[in-house]
């Protein structure tokens, strides 16, 4: 599992890819909590991303609160339908931000 | 059992003291409430640094006081204790702020007394819960330097496996992955007709997960003696969990309670995996329900009770994501279908038998793959 990260305008976007579990989830945390400490606006896209455990939705959950303590915006884009149904089956999409595509995702920005 | 609670009463009223203490006059003797009073904010204080108190009753209203600001710091240096508002008809904009700042339960006034005591009961019965689950967490903090500890903790807190009591069958099931993770489950009878079960997924691995587990079950336990309905019992049980969590952990869970005189299943869900069941012959179902959300992130979250009326014959199963997540050497999921696949075919087997199929079906499907998750089911079949 590796975690790309790139500034675009502004908005670090984090790319996982691969698998998110009990194994790799670290790896996961760290680039979130690196991305965290130089930029409060993050998008996370799941467009690489083939499995999230619920060790993977702990660190897309602990970024979103550590942002919004710091008035931060945490932003979730493309979602696969699968990936999709693990965050609505736990409720975590009532408290995160999910939408389709980073262009959407701009509006959470201004 | 009768609960023995520490009550703090402020009140500047003057009759206050005789009123408690003639109105209470049998649980102080059976020793069952040990009241103290205060008229002013010093007292308090005072009767705060000589002992600890389970509940702080107080009136909003004492003249010079912000009762909001001491409700609040009350909760911030006394978490365990729980406050009871007092307060007059009508002032339904303090009683929200202070609900809002953390009171507990509120009684209005004139006070009725047959209303403040369930409500001091209430309280007193929920205190013990935090209480116990502390002293597990305290038990269990002491002890986790052990090797091995973190699978002998959830060895620890899982109930026996087998429950036959007509209409019951139970059978519960728990295989852990390689890294221990924090899977439980657990049932208890509230009545002679009332049984509750309780399946659960902890996020993480290891002896944070099992003792997060650990805190967690023993909460669902003790509230579910407090709060009849599941989705109360999750609201007060998250509440409570949202409050001490600071390592953002948190657990899916599905709890259910089957009434065997109503032919009944009240569950309510936790962001957990939908309840299967079975009947003889026909295609397992999986029980519609609102997602909520898992207990432990966000406070203000309300859970919803669903009805399902048992036919007898029945059979209902909760499990873990271990089942539907469990994955082959090329990273295919197990999913819902072949697990339904699986229960279809064993509609009409006992508790015991179907599990194990279950689990077979899981074993050749991974193909000695090793699995990242513990896989845990609880099996009951219903009138059969």
């Amino acid at each position: 599992m590796e975690v790309k990260s790139e500034d675009k305008g502004g908005i670090i976007v984090l790319t996982p890819i691969g698998r998110v579990d009990t194994s790799t989830a670290k790896i996961f945390e760290d680039a979130a909590i690196a991305a965290a400490n130089t930029n409060k606006k993050i998008v996370i896209s799941f467009k690489a991303i083939d499995y999230i455990s619920s060790a993977g939705l702990r660190v897309v959950l602990m970024l979103g609160k550590k942002l919004t303590a710091e008035k931060g915006v945490l932003v979730l884009v493309d979602m696969p339908d699968k990936i999709f149904a693990v965050f609505k089956m736990s409720g975590f999409d009532k408290i995160l931000k999910i939408v389709s595509t980073f262009e959407e995702s701009k509006q959470f920005f201004n | 059992m009768a609960v023995l609670a520490k009550i703090l009463v402020l009140d500047d009223e003057e009759d206050t003291e005789d009123l408690f203490t003639q109105k209470f006059r049998h649980q102080i003797a059976e020793n069952r409430y040990n009241f103290a009073f205060a008229t002013c904010l010093q007292q308090v204080q005072e009767q705060l640094q000589n002992s600890a108190f389970d509940i702080f009753v107080l009136d909003i209203n004492v003249d010079g006081m912000d009762g909001i600001a001491l409700v609040s710091s009350m909760k911030e240096k006394y978490p365990l204790m729980r406050s009871v508002v007092i307060s007059a008809y009508g002032d339904i904009n303090t009683l929200r702020a202070v609900m809002r700042c953390g009171a507990h339960d509120f009684v209005i006034k004139p006070i009725d007394f047959k209303d403040l005591s369930n409500t001091l009961e209430k309280t007193a019965k929920v205190v013990a819960g935090m209480k116990q689950a502390e002293a597990t967490n305290e038990r269990l903090s002491a002890i986790s330097d052990e090797l091995d500890v973190s699978a002998k903790l959830q060895r620890s807190i899982l109930p026996g496996n087998v429950v036959k009591k007509d209409p019951i069958d139970l059978f519960a099931d728990t295989t852990p992955a390689a890294e221990v993770g924090g899977d439980f489950y657990d049932y208890f009878w509230l009545s002679e007709t009332k049984l509750g079960i309780v399946m659960a997924d902890v996020s993480g691995k290891n002896v944070s997960a099992a003792m997060f587990a650990t805190i967690a079950k023993t909460l669902i336990k003790s509230f579910s003696r407090v709060y009849p309905s599941p989705a109360e019992c999750f609201k007060n049980v998250n509440l409570v969990i949202c409050q001490e969590n600071v390592t953002t952990m948190f657990v899916t869970a599905m709890y259910g309670v089957i009434d065997i005189e109503k032919d009944e299943l009240i569950y309510t869900n936790a962001g957990h995996l939908p309840i299967a069941v079975m009947y003889p012959g026909k295609d397992p179902v999986f029980l519609e329900c609102d997602a909520g959300i898992a207990l432990g992130i966000w406070d203000e979250v309300e859970f919803i009770d669903h009805k399902y009326k048992i036919t007898p014959g029945d059979m209902v199963m909760m499990y873990t994501d271990g089942v539907t997540e469990a994955a082959n050497k090329k990273g295919e999921e197990y999913d819902f279908e072949r697990f339904a696949e699986v229960l279809k075919k064993y509609t009409n087997a006992e508790p015991n038998v179907v599990t194990a199929e279950v689990i077979k079906s899981i074993r050749i499907f991974a193909n000695g793959a090793p699995q990242s998750d513990d896989i845990t089911t609880l099996c009951v079949s219903y009138g059969r």
